[in-house]
């Protein structure tokens, strides 16, 4: 193996990444326009370098390993099991590539960009990384630069899919390493309502940098869960951009376990008034597994609530990243805007770093923040051990609650009765003997 | 069962318990009572194990054993069962999860095997009706958002659950209208037997009217006041604790 500097491993990173994006055949449809503008941008960007206030915890080097940028071989499968109970359309979109979908349900069109036409192209083109925009930020350029294909899920104005839909972003379980871009552009129709349940799963050494778009029309809402519950030698880097119209509800549901590189940028924006966010976050890392989330919630207009609650428990030396960032635009008055977190060291050498940020810009506005390092209660403590339990049963029961209340507030019966013994099988593993 | 000699106990290095003496036989039901502050819940949180209550002299006995020596979960396990005065919330830990570990350890430790799922359950079920508590509240979180009346009860279920040896409540009546009164009372009863003491704190005879206990103890400002049989009780009910004090003085 060669040990090449981190500036040479990012030239070489970057140069292998602009050569891959010229080899994609001429395009002249709205896939073709998107490498473009991805291209051109990624040309210009820097990589993230230590210096770089947001990557100061999340280090870019295991994503710059040798094979990160090789395509997926083609048709290769990935195991997704069906969370039980649950009835859902799903859509899978595996190393990177859409696959065929089995049935519609009605009010939901699915179509991959490849197939995009005439006013439908216009109408996703008015969309598409408008909110993901591509400049200065690298990996969302190198996404459009990269991407096999996409998909827009379009509800249609007025409908309430009661029918959830599952969006699944998986790693095929091959042992070759590579990198996949998957991109999807969700736009809910004005006063429609659907739930989206996105799920990250697999555990190869592939590196999976998507992008996902969310437009919300005015009075629309969506639930958005997001599960990542497998731990492993995976590289995620998610970007999730969302808009809200007006009186729009957004309201977006995180299970997480870490992995060998795992951080989610997301970025909320209140566009029209009255609109209403929340986010709550339940985060697990074990092991030397690293999670970061970087939220940036923008209130831009007048009446708008955000609310964020993230719980994230860190074991043995992993670490957890929390940085939220609310900015509330001048003249964006009676903003409600919260940010409640509490972490969880299970182990001296574990690291969870929070960081709020705000910049109002209005007067006329309440913004609560609060981020506490957890002790367990005492008092609780105590009523477990008088029932019998012992010291270190009644701490991992505790320690375990303080996700599951976060979880146990999550909609859709199935997925909370799946989280649970997910969540309780990552959290009572034994842990990994360390790796030099 | 139970012998306390000259108990001292110091809470934050204030002295509560000064010189405490309490025999309690298998069998038997003691009710203690004494005005507000006058260390009832001390006793009952040095007998249960809790920490920052520290015992400063004095000696507990309990089935032979120094009591003092175990730790919280050891006391349990051994049979004491302390239901208390202001049961604890836990939300993200469901109730069944918490009954079922519980009576797993106490169980494993007497040397019973573990129910089933199925046999937990039925038993969790029917006690929880027994006590006319809805079973839908053994899937919520540990007393989360229970009323009042509903966490005493649920001290009750955990209770005849775990059929301890010696069961102290600490106040389990106060607060309760008088059907769930009815129904603790009937728990309780339940539990009386030959090999088990039951000790009642408790501010009011109504209770005692359901569970007629063997003594009643006076505890004020650390001491056994007085000890008597059940018309003790009566007698506080008409008089207050007052007179206790003057007759003492
Ligand atoms: N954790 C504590 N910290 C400080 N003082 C306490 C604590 N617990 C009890 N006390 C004090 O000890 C005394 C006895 O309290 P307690 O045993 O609760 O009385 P009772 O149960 O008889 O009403 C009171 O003066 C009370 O304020
Ligand atoms: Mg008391």
């Amino acid at each position: 193996m060669t040990t090449l500097k981190r500036s040479e491993r990012i030239e070489v990173f970057a140069r292998t990444a602009r050569t891959r994006s010229e080899n994609f055949p001429a395009d002249t449809g709205v896939l073709g326009r998107l490498r473009a503008a991805g291209r051109a941008a990624f040309s210009a960007a820097e990589l993230p370098n230590p210096k770089t206030e947001s990557w100061k915890y999340s280090r870019i080097g295991v994503l710059l390993e040798q094979g990160l940028l090789d395509r997926a071989p083609a048709g290769a499968a990935a195991t997704a099991k069906p969370i039980p109970g649950l009835d859902v359309q799903s859509i899978a979109i595996i190393d990177g590539m859409p696959q065929p979908l089995l049935a519609a349900v009605p009010g939901v069109a699915v179509t991959a960009f490849s197939v995009l036409t005439g006013a439908q192209a216009a109408a996703v083109e008015t969309h598409l990384g408008r909110l993901a925009a591509v400049s200065e930020r690298p990996f969302v350029a190198l996404n459009a630069a990269l991407l096999d294909d996409g998909l827009v899920i379009q509800v249609a104005p007025g409908v309430d899919v009661a029918l959830p839909i599952e969006l699944l972003l998986a790693q095929s379980d091959g042992a070759a390493p590579r990198g996949v871009h998957p991109r999807v552009l969700v736009i809910v129709g004005r006063g429609a309502r659907a739930t989206l349940i996105e799920r990250h799963l697999g555990t190869a050494m592939a590196f999976t940098n998507s992008v996902v778009e969310v437009v919300l029309a005015d009075g629309a809402q969506l639930d958005h869960l997001r599960l990542a519950l497998d731990a492993g030698r995976g590289r995620w880097l998610s970007a999730l951009d969302v808009e809200l119209g007006h009186a729009a509800r957004y309201h977006l549901r995180q299970a997480q376990l870490g992995a060998a590189f795992r951080r989610n940028e997301i970025r909320i924006r209140l566009a029209g008034e009255g609109a209403e966010v929340t986010v709550s976050g339940a985060g697990l890392t074990r092991n030397s597994d690293h999670l970061d989330n970087q939220l940036c919630l923008e209130h831009r207009v007048p009446r708008g609530t955000s609310k964020q609650v993230f719980r994230n428990i860190a074991g043995e030396t992993s670490r957890g990243i929390l940085n939220g960032r609310i900015h509330i635009h001048r003249g964006a008055q009676k903003t409600d805007a919260q940010l409640h977190t509490k972490s969880l060291l299970l182990s001296s050498r574990a690291e969870i770093d929070v960081k709020p940020e705000l910049e109002i810009y209005a007067d006329d506005v309440k913004c609560a923040h609060g981020a506490t390092l957890g002790q367990l209660d005492a008092n609780a403590l105590f009523y477990l051990r008088s029932r019998g339990l012992d010291e270190t049963a009644a701490r991992t029961m505790l320690s375990f609650a303080f996700l599951a209340e976060v979880v146990d507030a999550f909609p859709v019966d199935a997925v909370r009765a799946a989280l649970r013994p997910a969540l309780a099988q990552a959290f009572a593993a034994p842990a990994e003997e360390e790796t030099p | 069962m139970l012998k306390i000699a000259n108990l001292h106990a110091t809470v934050a290095d204030t002295p509560i318990l000064k010189g405490l003496n309490l025999e309690i036989n298998a069998g038997e039901v003691h009710a203690i009572m004494g005005p507000n502050g006058s260390g009832k819940s001390t006793l009952a949180a040095v007998l249960a194990g809790r920490d920052g209550y520290e015992v400063t002299a004095g000696s507990i006995e309990y089935q032979g054993r120094d009591l003092l020596a175990l730790a919280v979960e050891e006391r349990a396990r051994a049979g004491v069962f302390l239901a208390f005065q202001y049961p604890v919330e836990i939300p993200g830990v469901s109730n069944m999860e918490f009954l079922r570990a519980s009576l797993e350890a106490v169980r494993s430790h007497r040397g019973e095997p573990n129910l089933s799922a199925v046999e937990f359950m039925k038993l969790a079920r029917a006690t929880s009706q027994q006590l006319q508590l809805d079973p839908e509240f053994l899937k919520r979180g540990v007393n989360e958002g229970f009323s009042g009346g509903e966490k005493k009860r649920n001290e009750i279920l955990q209770m005849l659950l775990l059929q301890p040896n010696l069961a102290i409540l600490d106040e389990t009546d106060s607060g309760l209208d008088i059907d769930a009164l009815q129904v603790v009372a009937d728990g309780v009863n339940a539990l009386r037997s030959p090999e088990r003491a039951i000790i009642m704190v408790t501010h009011y005879q109504r209770l005692l009217d359901y569970v007629v206990p063997d003594y009643v103890h006076v505890l004020a400002d650390g001491c056994i006041l007085r000890s008597g049989g059940p018309e003790l009780a009566l007698e506080l009910e008409a008089k207050g604790y007052g007179w206790l004090r003057d007759d003492a003085a």
